[in-house]
């Protein structure tokens, strides 16, 4: 079997600058080369001239397209991070750190909310269904079976959850919680304090962190529970009032049981509604007002010191309550306007890709035209050289 | 076609060739032809010109829109911070009305401070309100110009859609009439390469 010997030729040579010409995979959108001798005649000059033009032409219309398409990459990548912005801006909105107490025990706090408004639904329902039974009585005294109905209505009254009864429940978990809350603050900050006192030195880095993390969870629960719980302003109100009332009879004055029969007066009203009957839809509201304002006129102020400072108190309590209310509504505000911004960015993106796609639909149309153009322009061409070679040939040929 | 009935051995002139190509190609297919493209050009400069007074008037309606829409976000602002700006006054004058209502009262001019307080809160309240619905009114002014400035926008989409089909439509009669005009030449060359080698 013959072997083949390597050759040995000695060193091989490597050119030290040499050029390698690689095959360019062409775009399937660049025109063809055009190459060709030097014309003689002056129908090829001008059919080389077309040519050459439209070389130019194509040429110029791919490097737009290309321009425009590197413009839609920017324009998607600002969009991206447009979204990507209110992404963010909506998972900050929804974080809140909730307290330990509020999350450990929330379960037990809302089952012992429960059980405290059922009882005080109960204790207002004992109170209120003799009332109830008294104006059922008065209405429907001459018609048995309206009221068998209405004393039907009111005794099945007592086994279903008024507003009442929600708002103490809300109240008493949003208070519960948050009581829990302060003191597990109190707790850690008395082992800090305990904790400084005894390395006397600045504060341990340890503790410095979890207090922080107390305060911040504490002002969350303060939110949650009791600044943003509707249920505790409900109840807040309604106990405002009866210390109004508390405070009128206190006051000793003359006027004191004229502004406790006002308030009660109201109070009916507000239950059953009876002075819309009184004085018809367009006056009712009127009267109320007049009462509010005749009921807060006779009052005067309480003399009686624990009543004057439970007022001061809940006034307090309401006049924080409103200026958290206030710095919410801004902060809301701010929020709103600020999406309405990112959604102008969003949209005027989108505005500037659609425009963008539109002229690259426009320049990609210019380029198949162009490309038409040139390819008729070219079968133009060779059919007239071909006829005109054909004339010749005939022509010799007769002559 | 014009042929002689007695024709000569020797061939025809050349007038009489161009005579009998110019009676059998049909000039007037080649006017109507040409007019046709004439008319495919005009219709597809006058569809180029009005598909750039839309597009102008997109960009135009779609930029008024943003600026609505900004106008919207700034007005929003100016009234929650107006209303938010009212309520935190009337927390501070509640609760200064109830610091005063604790303290002693001010027997030497016999204002009653409290009272004074709790109304200037309600006043403080009110008077928020009262200038955040202002902005809240401009507000939604301004979203419903960038409504209608939407809308506007969506029927000049609509119309540049019928003018890209109209300008559609226009290429496909260029195409077909250049095509017709290409089998009119065609016709013409076979002719006259029949005419040239005809000996009569």
């Amino acid at each position: 079997m013959p072997s083949i010997e390597p050759a040995r030729s000695g060193s091989i040579s490597i050119p030290q600058a040499h050029e390698v010409l690689a095959t360019e995979t062409g775009s399937p959108l660049a025109p063809p080369e055009f190459s060709g001798g030097t014309p003689t005649d002056a129908l090829s000059e001008m059919l080389l001239l077309l040519e050459r033009q439209s070389q130019g032409s194509l040429q110029l219309n791919l490097s737009e397209i290309k321009a425009a398409r590197e413009r839609i990459v920017d324009l998607q990548r600002q969009l991206q991070g447009e979204l990507k912005r209110a992404l963010e801006a909506a998972q900050r909105s929804q974080h809140k750190k909730r307290g330990w107490f509020s999350r450990t025990f929330g379960k037990v706090i809302d089952k012992v909310a429960k059980l405290v408004a059922k009882q005080a639904e109960l204790t207002k329902d004992v109170v209120m269904l003799q009332a109830d039974l008294g104006v059922s009585l008065v209405k429907h005294f001459h018609d048995r079976d309206a009221l068998f109905t209405s004393l039907k209505h009111d005794l099945l009254q007592l086994s279903e959850s008024s507003e009442t009864e929600r708002a103490v429940e809300g109240f008493t978990a949003g208070t519960l919680k948050f009581l829990g809350d302060l003191a597990a603050f109190q707790f850690v900050l008395v082992a800090a304090l305990a904790e400084n006192a005894a390395e006397g030195d600045a504060l341990h880095d340890a503790f410095r962190e979890a207090l922080k993390d107390q305060a911040q969870k504490l002002w969350h629960s303060t939110e949650a529970n009791i600044l943003e719980n509707p249920d505790f302003w409900t109840v807040t109100g309604r106990v405002a009032e009866g210390v109004a009332v508390a405070s009128a009879i206190a006051s000793g004055g003359a006027l004191a049981p004229l502004a406790v029969g006002i308030l009660l007066a109201l109070e009916a009203d507000n239950r059953y509604g009876y002075l819309e009957h009184a004085f018809g839809k367009e006056a009712a509201p009127w009267v109320r007002i007049g009462l509010h304002v005749a009921a807060t006129a006779c009052s005067g102020s309480g003399s009686n010191e624990i009543l004057t400072w439970t007022k001061v108190a809940l006034s307090t309590v309401q006049g924080a309550g409103a200026i958290h209310q206030g710095v919410k509504t801004w902060q809301e505000g701010q929020r709103q306007g600020e999406e309405l911004d990112r959604r102008a960015d969003v949209q005027e993106t989108l505005y500037q890709i659609q425009e963008t796609q539109r002229l690259i639909d426009a320049l990609i149309d210019l380029y198949e035209a162009k490309s038409d153009l040139r390819t008729r322009t070219t079968e133009a061409a060779t059919q007239l050289v071909q006829t005109q070679g054909q004339i010749q040939a005939a022509l010799v040929l007769q002559g | 076609m014009r042929i002689p009935a007695e024709h000569a051995v020797t061939p025809p002139t050349l007038d009489c060739y161009a005579e009998a190509r110019d009676a059998f190609s049909g000039d007037p297919a080649s006017e109507i032809a040409a007019l046709l493209i004439d008319h495919v050009r005009q219709s597809r400069q006058s569809y180029l010109e009005q598909t750039h007074a839309e597009e102008h008037q997109l960009r135009a309606v779609q930029a008024a829109q943003v600026e609505d829409l900004r106008t919207q976000a700034d007005k929003l602002r100016d009234a929650a911070m107006y209303e938010g700006a009212g309520m935190m006054l009337s927390g501070g004058l509640t609760i200064g009305s109830a610091v005063a209502s604790a303290s002693v009262p001010d027997k030497a001019t016999g204002a009653d401070w409290p009272r004074v307080l709790e109304g200037s809160a309600k006043g403080a309240e009110g008077g928020g309100t009262l200038v955040s619905a202002h902005f809240d009114r401009e507000a939604g002014l301004a979203g419903a110009d960038a409504t209608e400035h939407e809308h506007l926008g969506s029927e000049a989409e609509r119309r540049l859609r019928t003018l890209d089909e109209a300008l559609s439509h226009t290429k496909d009669l260029q195409r077909s009439t250049f095509e017709q005009l290409q089998s009119l030449q065609a016709t013409q060359a076979a002719t006259d390469r029949a005419l040239t080698s005809w000996r009569g």
